[in-house]
């Protein structure tokens, strides 16, 4: 249902009445473990928060697990200034630690 | 590898620990427990420091301690007491807000605070706080805390605005953001979230708080440190962590493979307007020691209030937490061998703007689904689904007694509905969803500090689902308010679909909302939660003929439309009357001990006519004696009636007072037993 590049911020309200996650299938991945070909990769949240996986649909092998890229648009929201630079008033104490200027803690 | 053979991998020898983490067992369980014990102190802190009933005496909090890995996660190693969960959310609120902000930015004494749900943390008025720990120049543990603010700004005092169609209608968004900068308070901070609230005092009360938690969190962890070395205090969270990891794995190697599922229904989106259930849908397919729990299926995000944003992804292993391993402390280990899917734009993953100011009711019900779908996996555990609804009544306003000059109250209540029966005993009475186990109020400091009275607490007869093993008896309170300028905010569900039993048991008393006068005595009447239905008026549930509360019939025939109000006025001279769902019954009531129906009919928690009907019991009214051959001979005649025939009814009491006269008789019948448990 997400269009290849979306802004993350706002979304219209859904279409559907009941809403399905996709699996789509990697072409000509095959599973380590039991060789089928419906290995699928898709968002996901694990222990540490939003991931994608490379997951058999067959046998449930995980077959690999990776931070989600921009173009993933998972999780559905993020900030504007998610990849700006921190100002120097946000990282003011990182400056003074880094500088020798405080106790290291 | 055959699930079986993981069985050798799930626990080390005290060698085998000394070998992969370079600790003694001793020492390893010793920081094990250090890191649970800087929880507690943060824990105890927090509950003498916070200024609000929601911290202190609710237990609406939580606090925990995160160890940093390599590539820059963070894994929460110790989580204690405070509602539960946080002991899910505050794993992926660290992570992703961590994730944003940049570990590389944050310097000693920094901490930061954040409330959105599309971040981690659960809603507005929840406000968490993340605090880096630094250890000869790394950063080397995190520590977070959270308090729900009894005020959040916005269009609905405390935060619960059901009716929103966005979160613009909601309160005060704060993304990350920093709150001390170098162990200074950043005032600009401060005086954004201060001058947004109603209760601003108590706001910032809670806020140095939860400041004062985490330096004393801080200060254990560092004792811990410097008796033990940075390096091994490191390797002690990598045991701790794999332990509970282990622990979840071998329980999950006990359920066979497969797919799971199973669906519930929430009463409506709280809009107002009687308007469709949502249905929550998920499934659990278990490989091996691995578990994928899949939410497709599931509605589209609701148009009013009722949905969450990411919360379920992490909440939802409540489920296996309680089921498979229940007795071990928690931490991210035990999430390690889950899979999470939420669809994007469903009810568990709305979409922004969407409003999810009622998340608590997804919560609630999310949790009686995933008991549901767990309690398939190892039937031995099961138990019959819980009242479903967080059961909270949020109060707020001016107050206007005599010297205290009209100044912002706010609180919450959490009476709570009841757990189903279990394989082995009854469910528990007046408890909160295992989502959230908050605490009840404290009823006289509550009436010191806010102009509420709570009038009326009590078992509500009839209400619990019948079963061999019945469900606990869930709250009826009754609140009356000594200000003129009170609103209520009412977190429910389970006013429409009842709480089912399980494995023959039946379905638990549904809420219900009344509101009613005060007496020309000062107070009002009611015996065992039955008022005179003459003195009452239906707010909202399902009400038959006169007002009669009965399951399944007439929703939305009270003055309001749905339980989830919010903003709902209290006048001087009203009190308003909040029945709890109860949860739903375990096995059939026709092998329920008569004995134990003969004491609950004696302690006036179940009728003469709901033993006979619902438990096929028969006792003689005058001496409360079951008679034993007429109960063998109706429940012989029932059991013969077959699936079709008969099935345990709805918990409720069918023929409610209709006059004070009709509910005088009710007490002197009660009376002329000899029992002495009579409330009034």
């Amino acid at each position: 249902m997400m269009a290849e590049w979306i802004d993350r911020i706002l979304y219209p309200h859904p279409d559907v009445d009941q809403v399905y996650a996709d699996r789509p299938l990697v072409p000509n991945k095959v599973c380590p473990q039991c060789a089928s070909t419906e290995v699928a990769r898709y968002q996901i949240a694990n222990h540490l928060g939003p991931r994608i996986t490379l997951t058999c649909q067959e046998c449930l092998h995980v077959i690999a697990v990776e931070r989600p890229s921009t173009a993933d648009s998972w999780p559905p929201f993020r900030a504007v200034a998610y990849d700006w630079p921190a100002s120097p008033a946000e990282r003011a104490s990182r400056t003074q630690l880094d500088s020798g200027d405080t106790p290291a803690g | 590898m055959d699930k079986h053979e993981f069985a050798s991998e799930f626990f080390l020898s005290a060698p085998d620990v000394e070998k992969t983490y370079g600790l003694d067992l001793t020492t390893a369980e010793t920081i094990r427990a250090g890191l649970i014990e800087a929880s507690r102190h943060m824990r105890t802190t927090l509950m003498r420091g916070a200024f609000s009933n929601v911290v202190r005496e609710v237990l609406d909090f939580g606090v925990s301690v995160h160890n940093v890995n390599p590539d820059g996660s963070t894994e929460m190693v110790a989580v204690t007491e405070g509602c539960t969960h946080f002991a899910f959310t505050h794993q992926h609120m660290v992570n992703m807000v961590l994730d944003e902000w940049g570990l590389e930015n944050l310097g000693p004494g920094d901490t930061l605070v954040c409330n959105d749900p599309w971040r981690g943390s659960i809603h507005f008025p929840d406000i968490n706080l993340i605090r880096p720990v630094f250890v000869d120049g790394e950063l080397a543990f995190v520590l977070s805390d959270a308090s729900h603010l009894t005020d959040i700004g916005g269009p609905v005092p405390g935060g619960f605005n059901s009716q929103a169609t966005s979160m613009f209608e909601e309160g005060l968004r704060i993304p990350p953001t920093l709150i001390t900068s170098g162990d200074v308070p950043v005032r600009s901070t401060i005086n954004l979230i201060l001058e947004n609230v109603r209760t601003p005092m108590h706001a910032l009360g809670d806020i140095r708080a939860l400041f004062g938690t985490l330096r004393v969190g801080e200060r254990h962890l560092r004792q811990l440190v410097d008796s033990y070395g940075v390096k091994r205090v490191k390797s002690g969270c990598a045991y701790t962590l794999d332990l509970a990891e282990r622990r979840m794995r071998q329980a999950i190697s006990a359920v066979p493979d497969g797919t799971y599922s199973a669906a519930v229904l929430l009463d409506d989106d709280g809009s107002n307007t009687a308007g469709q259930p949502l249905r929550m849908q998920a499934s659990a397919r278990v490989g091996g020691t691995h578990v994928e729990i899949d939410f497709s299926g599931t509605d589209s995000q609701a148009r009013a209030a009722t949905t969450t944003c990411w919360e379920e992804t992490n909440r939802c292993l409540v489920g296996p937490k309680v089921t498979l391993d229940p007795r071990h402390p928690m931490n991210a280990g035990a999430m390690r061998p889950f899979h999470v899917v939420a669809p994007p734009g469903s009810l568990v993953m709305g979409l922004p703007p969407t409003s999810q100011s009622m998340h608590t009711e997804v919560g609630a019900k999310g949790a009686s689904l995933m008991l549901k779908i767990f309690g398939q996996m190892l039937p031995d555990r099961a138990v019959a689904p819980d009242s479903g609804s967080t059961g909270s009544v949020v109060y707020n306003g001016t107050d206007q007694r005599h010297g205290h000059d009209s100044q912002p109250f706010g609180g919450v209540t959490c009476s709570g509905g009841s757990w189903g029966g279990t394989p082995t005993g009854d469910g528990i009475s007046h408890n909160t969803s295992p989502i959230f186990s908050t605490s009840f109020t404290n009823v006289e400091y509550l009436e010191r500090d806010t102009p509420m009275l709570l009038r009326g607490i009590s078992a509500s007869i009839d209400a619990a689902g019948a079963g061999k093993f019945r469900s606990g008896f869930p709250a009826f309170v009754a609140f009356e308010s000594r200000s003129d300028d009170t609103v209520l905010s009412f977190l429910l569900d389970t006013g429409r679909f009842p709480s089912a039993g399980l494995r023959g048991g039946g379905p638990g008393m549904s809420t219900y909302l009344m509101e009613l006068n005060i007496d020309d005595a000062g107070g009002f009447t009611q015996w065992n939660g039955l008022l005179p239905l003459d003195h009452v008026e239906a707010i909202a549930g399902c009400f038959g003929d006169g007002g009669q509360p009965t399951p399944g019939a007439g929703w939305g025939a009270g003055k309001a439309q749905t339980l989830k109000l919010s903003a709902h006025e209290l006048h001087k001279g009203k009190i308003i009357v909040c029945y709890q769902a109860a949860g739903g019954g375990y096995g059939s009531p026709l092998d329920r001990d008569p004995e134990l129906v003969r004491r609950d009919v004696w302690n006036e928690l179940v009728s003469l006519d709901f033993a006979l009907d619902g438990y096929g019991v028969v006792i003689e009214p005058g001496s409360l004696i079951v008679d034993e051959a007429a109960t063998e001979r109706l429940r012989a005649e029932l059991r013969g009636a077959g699936e079709s025939g008969w099935a345990p009814p709805p918990a409720h009491y069918r023929s409610w007072p209709r006059t004070t006269d009709d509910l005088a008789q009710l007490r002197a019948r009660a009376l002329r037993t000899g029992r002495t448990t009579v409330n009034s």
